[in-house]
């Protein structure tokens, strides 16, 4: 008999491996993986009391158990260093990409409490293997390394078996990020930050004072989201139901709105931890401090109701998703700043790292300061040693016989000549403009709107002169016109990474196709400026440069995947492209009966 | 001292004079004094009749998207539903665009300029989006309106493009049948080339 139950489990197993190759574990139930096995629907229950613990089992001896064995026999195969750390992570990634299927299903799993927990006990091993390789690598927290590096290639898996091929720029930051040999412990004054006044409460409308209510009573209640109930959010806010009902409609709005507060207030208090640095370590260190302590005390509620609504509410993933693409576009460009090569790669690694040592804090409910320290040994050798801060400019970039080095020999941080009557050289003058764009953009990335930008307030946020915005832009559209083209550079360098290594053709093509897609949903206030600039010179120019550099682009890969008219193609690929952008906007999502057309139309076209 | 003409034909005279000029001069010719003239009435005529040239344009445009709707629908009359009949109406359009490029290239200007121009034009393209979506579902397309969209687009692309060009562009009109025989069903998929 248990013979038998056991040569079912086997079938079993072997079917679920099968299905995870074809089907998503959406659609997946007890009576299909018995009907894959080929056996009636009730023997499943037979060998498993449930779904959660076949796919515990199916996870343990098909993918943890042959990695596992392939792992030990790389550490015992070769001598401890950075070429054994680095064979074996590689031979991981590999295997998560060979079982792609099976780890999605993982992946996609891991929202269930019980699989989660089971999950993190089964791979309690291989972080034991990752954390004796780090000791061998300089870390005084071994154990704290191991966790933060498990976050970063498990960012790495999950972006490969997302788009079902090896990352090599990816791959290339965390071999860079395992290579530094000194791991120094750099230390920084604490700083007071910078905030704007809040607004009068006398003055406060029934939203706001609804708002900082919610946010009262999540404080309260040690963040749970149950305390938001609607009696007393209307007692504390003082506001009737009809006051409630015009603010937002409903509970749900309510939470939506005050989980967008939240994040709002919480990327100003980073930025304005930050403001007045140059760009590096230090800023780095500044900026990420705040935002760890913010998640540990000023905003915790908010972060927990958050992660309560993200489990129930696949609308409000996407839009925190965005936001979070927002804290990783702020560290990519602190990155491209010091000049670091792949800096969006890096960035994504950073933020993976960074929010692993948030979990650990959120759990200890107390600031953990030796995983703070094992965080920046990963990340300050890379940023401390970076060339001082060369910064790409887009003046110079736009011209051709410069267009392949892209640098500027000034270095952003030191702007020499601020204030009135100086001269300043052609550089220095760059250097300023790329300051203030570089504001504009961390502006809008705290979710301030356009209406909210002042030359005052810019100048302010670039550590710049009032006076110094005149010098540099010769009025209002112009800076927005200029901005218009930084963000168009930002998108173009995203789409860019996301595509380099690859090989000419129509994968490579897609992919940039989708990137360039993220990166504009990414920034809808491309849209705001084109709508507003219509008809001024500069904006038209770009709009136009990109669009013919897009016909170029697309005309030179449907030329080597041996298409007729590839002119023409490029051409029209253009058009639906920006269409497809269009209508994303409108949606304020990714829209994939659109994209699914697009890539229809490249891979069968 | 021939007698004014009423009201409805003065009307029709700057229509038709608008349509005959467009083709002939460059937009910043074609003032409400140009287009009386050329209707034989008063300077003045245009804007009475109308209230002013951006008036006038509207009544144009809407005049230009029903003329062209007819001549597209008339092209594919008797015809069964599927891709042929799309890409002959598709033809049909761009050929009647292609001999109207002075008077699309003019009020194209203008509606940068006018949010009821803008208007009338996105409700145009929303009637041909709906109309387009039925068919390219009967052809067999996964996702009909994300599709009518971005044909829609391809096509408003190539119009550009040959009004810029001032000449036929095959090669973009092959690409354009390229794109929609992607998604249809073999049988309602058309082989041979419908560009001359």
């Amino acid at each position: 008999m248990q013979q038998a139950v056991r040569s079912q489990a086997e079938a079993l197993l072997e079917a679920g491996l099968r299905l995870s190759r074809r089907v998503p574990l959406a659609r997946v139930t007890t009576a299909v993986i018995a009907t894959e096995a080929g056996l009636p629907s009730i023997r499943f229950f037979d060998a498993y009391p449930d779904l959660s613990s076949y796919l515990i089992d199916l996870y343990q001896r098909h993918f943890l158990l042959p990695v596992r064995q392939r792992l030990e026999q790389i550490l015992s195969g070769a001598p401890p260093g950075l070429e054994r750390t680095r064979a074996a992570t590689q031979a991981y990634l590999d295997f998560c990409l060979k079982q792609r299927g099976l780890r999605r299903w993982t992946i996609d799993a891991r929202q269930w409490p019980e699989f989660d927990a089971a999950y993190n006990r089964a791979s309690q091993g291989i972080q034991t293997l990752a954390e004796g390789e780090l000791q061998g690598l300089g870390f005084r927290n071994p154990a704290g390394a191991a966790r933060l590096f498990a976050a970063m290639v498990y960012e790495i898996a999950l972006v490969e078996v997302e788009e079902g091929h090896e990352h090599y720029a990816l791959r290339q930051c965390l071999w860079r990020l395992l290579g530094f040999r000194d791991r120094p412990l750099l230390q920084f004054a604490p700083r007071e930050a910078v905030r704007e006044p809040p607004a009068p409460t006398t003055t406060a409308t029934p939203r706001q004072r609804l708002l900082r209510a919610g946010e009262a009573l999540l404080r309260d209640h040690g963040g749970q989201p149950e305390a938001l109930k609607l009696e007393a959010l209307l007692a504390r806010a003082d506001v009737d139901r009809d006051g409630f009902a015009a603010a937002f409609g409903d509970l749900q709005a309510f939470e939506l709105a005050l989980i967008q507060s939240w994040t709002e207030q919480f990327m100003a208090t980073c930025l304005a931890a930050s403001q007045g640095l140059p760009p590096g370590t230090e800023r780095l260190h500044a900026f990420l401090t705040a935002a760890w302590d913010c998640n540990l005390h000023e905003q915790r509620g908010q972060r927990m109701l958050m992660k309560a609504l993200l489990r129930t509410d696949p609308e409000l993933r996407a839009r925190i998703l965005t936001r979070v693409q927002g804290f990783t576009r702020i560290v990519a460009m602190e990155f491209q700043a010091l000049g670091l090569a792949s800096p969006q790669a890096l960035a994504r690694l950073f933020v993976a790292a960074s929010t692993e040592l948030v979990e650990a804090e959120e759990t200890a409910a107390v600031p953990l300061p030796r995983l703070r320290e094992t965080f920046w040994q990963w990340f300050d050798p890379l940023t401390a040693g970076a060339r001082p801060a060369p910064q790409r400019s887009r003046e110079l970039r736009a011209r051709p016989e410069v267009a392949q080095t892209s640098f500027l020999t000034m270095q952003i941080g030191e702007v020499p000549g601020t204030g009135r009557h100086r001269r300043r050289s052609a550089e220095a003058r760059a250097a300023l403009r790329q300051r203030l764009l570089e504001a504009g953009d961390r502006l809008l990335l705290t979710g301030a709107r356009l209406e909210a930008f002042s030359a005052n307030r810019l100048a302010l946020l670039a550590g710049v002169e009032a006076e110094d915005f005149s010098d540099c832009y010769g009025g209002w559209d112009d800076y927005l016109a200029a901005l218009f083209g930084f963000l168009l550079d930002e998108v173009r360098d995203i789409t860019v990474e996301a595509t380099a290594h690859m090989n000419p053709g129509i994968p490579r093509m897609w992919r940039g196709i989708e990137a360039y897609l993220d990166a504009r949903l990414d920034r809808p206030v491309i849209h705001e400026l084109s709508r507003r600039l219509q008809g001024h010179a500069e904006a038209l120019r770009l709009s136009r440069g990109r669009s013919a550099a897009f016909v170029r682009i697309f005309a030179t890969e449907f030329r080597s995947a041996g298409w007729q008219d590839a002119e023409a193609c490029g051409h029209l690929m253009t058009a639906l492209v920006s269409e497809t952008v269009q209508a994303e906007y409108e949606a304020g999502r990714r829209l994939p009966e659109y994209r699914n057309t697009l890539r229809n139309f490249l891979e069968r076209g | 001292m021939p007698a004014r003409p009423p009201a409805y034909r003065q009307r029709e005279l700057l229509i038709q004079a608008g349509f005959e000029l467009a083709e002939k001069l460059s937009p910043a010719q074609l003032t409400a004094g140009t287009l009386a003239r050329r209707a034989g009435l008063a300077a003045r005529s245009l804007t009475l009749q109308f209230g002013g040239l951006e008036r006038y344009a509207e009544t144009l445009q809407a005049i230009h998207y029903e003329e062209t709707r007819r001549e597209t629908l008339a092209a594919v009359h008797g015809l069964a539903p599927g891709a042929a009949r799309i890409l002959r109406a598709t033809q049909a359009y761009f050929d009647f665009a292609f001999n109207r490029r002075g008077l699309r290239a003019w009020l194209s200007e203008l509606r940068a300029r006018s949010p009821a121009m803008q208007l009338q034009w996105r409700m145009d393209n929303q009637l041909y989006a709906q109309f387009l979506a039925t068919e390219l579902a009967l052809c067999g397309w996964p996702h009909p309106v994300a599709g009518a969209r971005l044909y829609i687009a391809g096509v408003l692309e190539l119009v550009r493009d040959e009004q810029r060009e001032n000449r036929r562009l095959p090669a973009a009109r092959r690409a354009l049948e390229r794109f929609l025989n992607t998604h249809v069903r073999p049988s309602a998929a058309v082989g041979a080339a419908v560009t001359p």
